[in-house]
């Protein structure tokens, strides 16, 4: 099965993803972006990458006071449809909450504590960021259980968002959430470069080749 | 199957606590209270079902007034 992802990034690392392949970072901070656990990240709107390019090279900026372009690379990614977790399809995500259930009693019954609020000072989020962190970090842990023992290597999913920074924030008030309809980001995420068959960059700072 | 390996790697990378219990007993901890809960599932799984982030169609701060201005954006809106 063949898969279209884009991943928005800092110019210098897309050239070094061109050169090197994508790399696969083993430790996160706690406000890491992961959401399907642990791998390489793409859209599949290419717009969604080019909005997440320009977020990092901003907060490049503000963290190091000098610019850095940003890139969005348009990579091909080749995987058997078994190995594949469509968390959209409700048949995977059925599967995905039974493998969930069942490794809890598993957890459990070897006697395992597992703190997910480990390391993160409560005093330093605001109460809604603090449970997401942790929400994020449970998500992702099961999600890396299942992909280990299960042998996956891309899992994907649709979130759902309200009101994010790309989208025009005059509608809410408006009461636009009251159609019944919110912003969708479909994420792809890839646990190897070895199904990542074929990259290129197709944005670069202002020239948009695409 | 819960192997070392994969343990070690989740505490690494998400930075979690993973630690066996003296009395055998598992369980979980999801917030600052310490306490060592039974499931994390009714946590999680409004992240599938709803929407990631939610928020209130009106905003709060509009919410109790009758009639208010407010600036957004660079506009200034009479909230009626």
């Amino acid at each position: 099965m063949n898969i279209l992802g884009y991943h928005g990034t800092l110019s210098n690392y897309a050239k070094s993803i061109l050169q090197d392949g994508y790399k696969f970072n083993q430790k996160i901070n706690p406000e890491h972006d992961h959401w399907l656990g642990h791998g390489i990240y793409f859209y599949v709107h290419y717009e969604l990458a080019l909005w997440w390019g320009r977020t990092k090279s901003n907060a490049f900026k503000r963290k190091r006071g000098i610019g850095e372009g940003y890139s969005v690379i348009k990579s091909s990614i080749q995987c058997d449809k078994e190995k594949i977790l469509d968390l959209d399809n409700p048949i995977h995500l059925d599967g995905f909450f039974s493998y969930y259930k069942n490794k809890e009693l598993e957890l459990k019954k070897a006697g395992y504590i597992i703190d997910f609020t480990k390391g993160l000072d409560c005093q330093k989020y605001s109460e809604d960021n603090y449970h997401r962190i942790i929400r994020e970090r449970i998500r992702c842990t099961y999600l890396d259980f299942m992909k280990h023992e299960r042998n996956y290597e891309v899992v994907m999913y649709t979130f759902s968002k309200d009101d994010p920074s790309y989208a025009n924030s005059i509608h809410k008030y408006y009461g636009m959430a009251n159609t019944g309809l919110s912003y969708k980001e479909k994420q792809i995420c890839v646990t190897t470069n070895d199904i990542i068959i074929k990259s290129e960059i197709c944005f670069s700072h202002e020239e948009e080749i695409i | 199957m819960i192997t070392n390996g994969i343990l070690q790697e989740l505490q690494e990378r998400y930075g979690i606590g993973i630690t066996i219990s003296d009395n055998n007993q598992g369980g979980f901890i999801v917030d600052s209270s310490g306490k060592v809960k039974e499931t994390t599932l009714d946590l999680i799984q409004n992240d599938f079902t709803t929407h990631q982030y939610s928020i209130n169609p009106t905003p709060v701060h509009l919410q109790n007034f009758s009639s208010s201005y407010y600036k957004y954006d660079n506009m200034l809106l009479l909230v009626a």
